[in-house]
């Protein structure tokens, strides 16, 4: 019965309960869809760091991130292949011969990564081909081709089927050079890595630097990003002379964009329910103040004053509940509905892309934000009301009764 | 048996620059089944001495026994406790609770007490008869007249079995009509049930129905007059 006159309280003034509704649910509205297009542009982010270049776990030798020289090859590479993909929730897994160089056309030159891939292998693990907006990924079968980025092919001044000249060290430290004929040009959303890198046939990479059937890289993709972990640490368990690590390790910079957003976001909506407070407390006390002479009766007639604070925190509850509800399902439709249309920032593709974001975002909010929010809406309203419930208690029922 | 007894009750207000005596040595006692008025000009005290016998207000000087137990020794709490089981009260603008219906206003008291909700239901229906509103329980108070909200108010009072009920001024807003049926019932409740009335009035409807008349002037008893019972 108590819950019963709450609610049937939180309706009596209804344009004030509207009102105090309409501003949690608009609120909440807000805040929900401002943290989701965040997010969207976190995880797009990080996603396409992760499906295009980085893959989930990478596998090197111990000292290759520290030197990235050519001769800290990965021992035993084939059967550390062959064990990573033993380890349940590994989807697949990529070998890659990686070495630094440079690349030069007619016109100029520049530092870059040289990439030796199985182009078939690769498709498995990341998403490069889907990014191709020029030629073919799979290099047509042939030794001396080469898929480039397009900004990178931009600042050559070459386009696809040019020709480019790579020079690199050997295994010897010899400077060796190739010439190489562009098969494709690709697009991913960031310019560092399309200026910067470069994929060719693996095997003949291979017989360029004399590297044979040595590998420095195995790009692993896990089944569930959830898992990734502890497929990562099944994979370290049999290659105790490796190193295993996931895109949290390798990029940090992407797991703090990802924590950052996180914690922003936190504070944002705390914000928001922090001001949202200070309005539940105005119309609970109006309300309080309006009922002065029934909490006089009530106390009169044997409410104790507990019974009439926590009447006061149920309808401050309801009252606050109800807005936050509404509030959270008009954030999540929206999201949903930007999430499936995207935001296109096309416009200012140059400078998100200098940053790694992605042209168009997907907002997306996961499902522990909402239940935070509305834990957080729940504590709001309860702290919202206790100064009025407190007056409402400490009233004197004598004089109470008599207000009019 | 009295089951209320003041014992030199004085009450001064000293809000403002000069205090002001409300009551000055009350000693009145009360029996059980009687049907008191306690009657007397506008600002003679007579909702002072209603509060205090309520235990709303508290004497500056005095004591009060209600039903046996000695009010000072009860803390806020615990007072509001002891109107909860043991007094019921009738105020002269009723102050039902407006967002619930006839029947929900008279339980409300039972639920507070804790009763079950079979007997809840049977006490209701027992009081709304007895008020002559069982066809009206499940009216909002919006719905009711005024003197129909005050034979809810009644009915409210007496659903925790008090050992009185004080009722301030509880005819001053009702037609004649209304307030002879409603003092009909409260007759009709203390011959019956031997439930035990005290009011604040000025009403003469009210004086001529009283057993008992308690005058104040000026926060003291002036007159104490028991009359003849009617049968």
């Amino acid at each position: 019965m108590m819950l019963q006159i709450a609610w049937r309280n939180v309706l009596r003034n209804r344009k004030r309960s509207a009102i105090i509704m309409a501003a949690i649910m608009f609120g909440l509205w807000g805040g929900l869809v401002a943290s989701g297009v965040s997010f969207g542009f976190s995880y797009d982010t990080v996603s396409s760091a992760i499906e295009t270049r980085l893959s989930h776990i990478q596998i090197h030798a111990p000292t290759y991130r520290d030197n990235r020289s050519i001769r800290d090859t990965l021992r035993g590479a084939r059967k550390a292949e062959a064990h990573a993909l033993r380890v349940p929730g590994v989807a697949a897994v990529t070998a890659r011969l990686v070495v630094e160089g440079m690349a030069a056309s007619a016109e100029t030159s520049t530092g870059i990564s040289i990439l030796g891939v199985d182009a078939a292998a690769e498709t498995t693990v990341t998403t490069l081909h889907e990014e191709l907006v020029e030629g073919s990924f799979d290099f047509g079968g042939r030794r001396n081709r080469i898929v480039v980025g397009r900004d990178l092919a931009t600042r050559l001044g070459v386009r696809l089927g040019s020709k480019i000249v790579l020079t690199t060290q050997d295994m010897q430290g010899t400077i060796v050079g190739a010439s190489y004929r562009i098969s494709g040009l690709f697009r991913t959303d960031s310019k560092t890595f399309d200026e910067t890198t470069v994929l060719v046939d693996r095997g003949g990479l291979a017989r360029l630097v004399g590297a044979g059937e040595s590998l420095h890289e195995l790009a692993v993709l896990v089944e569930d990003p959830r898992s990734l972990d502890s497929v990562a640490t099944g994979i370290r368990a049999g290659l105790p002379g490796a190193s295993v690590e996931t895109w949290k390790e390798i990029a940090p910079e992407l797991n703090w964009i990802n924590a950052y957003t996180e914690v922003y976001l936190e504070i944002f909506l705390g914000i928001i329910v922090l001001a949202l407070l200070f309005g539940i407390t105005n119309t609970m006390l109006m309300s309080v103040l309006d009922r002065i002479r029934e909490f006089g009766v009530l106390s009169a007639i044997g409410m104790r004053g507990r019974r009439v604070f926590v009447m006061i925190l149920l309808e401050s509850l309801l009252l606050s509940l109800a807005g936050a509800v509404l509030g959270m399902a008009a954030g999540w439709g929206t999201v949903a509905y930007l999430q499936s249309v995207g935001i296109d920032l096309s416009a200012f593709a140059d400078g998100m892309r200098q940053w790694g974001y992605s042209e168009v975002s997907h907002p997306v909010l996961p499902g522990w934000m909402y239940v935070e929010v509305l834990l957080a809406m729940m504590v709001a309203a309860l702290l919202g009301a206790m100064y009025p419930a407190w007056k409402a208690i400490r009233l004197d029922p004598a004089r109470a009764i008599q207000t009019y | 048996m009295p089951v209320i007894q003041l014992q030199g009750v004085h009450r001064v207000y000293d809000h403002s620059a000069v205090p002001v005596h409300a009551l000055s040595d009350v000693t009145l006692d009360i029996d059980a089944g009687e049907f008191t008025a306690i009657v007397g000009p506008s600002g003679s005290g007579k909702t002072t001495l209603l509060n205090i016998i309520g235990g709303l207000d508290q004497p500056t000087e005095g004591t009060i026994t209600l039903a046996d137990t000695d009010l000072a020794t009860l803390s806020r709490g615990e007072r509001v406790e002891f109107r909860l089981q043991h007094i019921g009260f009738v105020f002269q603008a009723y102050n039902l609770i407006p967002v619930l219906t006839a029947e929900e206003n008279v339980e409300f008291i039972l639920l507070l007490q804790g009763r079950p909700r079979g007997e809840r239901r049977r006490v209701v229906t027992d009081l709304l008869e007895a008020v002559g509103l069982a066809d009206k329980a499940a009216s909002t108070v919006n719905q009711l007249s005024g003197g129909q909200q005050q034979r809810v108010a009644v009915a409210r009072a007496l659903a925790s079995g008090p050992a009185f009920v004080l009722a301030d001024e509880p005819t001053a807003n009702l037609d004649s009509g209304s307030a002879s049926m409603l003092l009909d019932i409260m007759e009709r409740l203390n011959v019956e049930r031997h439930t035990t009335f005290v009011f604040s009035t000025h009403d003469p409807r009210v004086v001529d129905r009283a057993r008992r008349v308690v005058r104040l002037v000026d926060g003291a008893v002036a007159e104490d007059v028991v009359r003849p019972s009617p049968s």
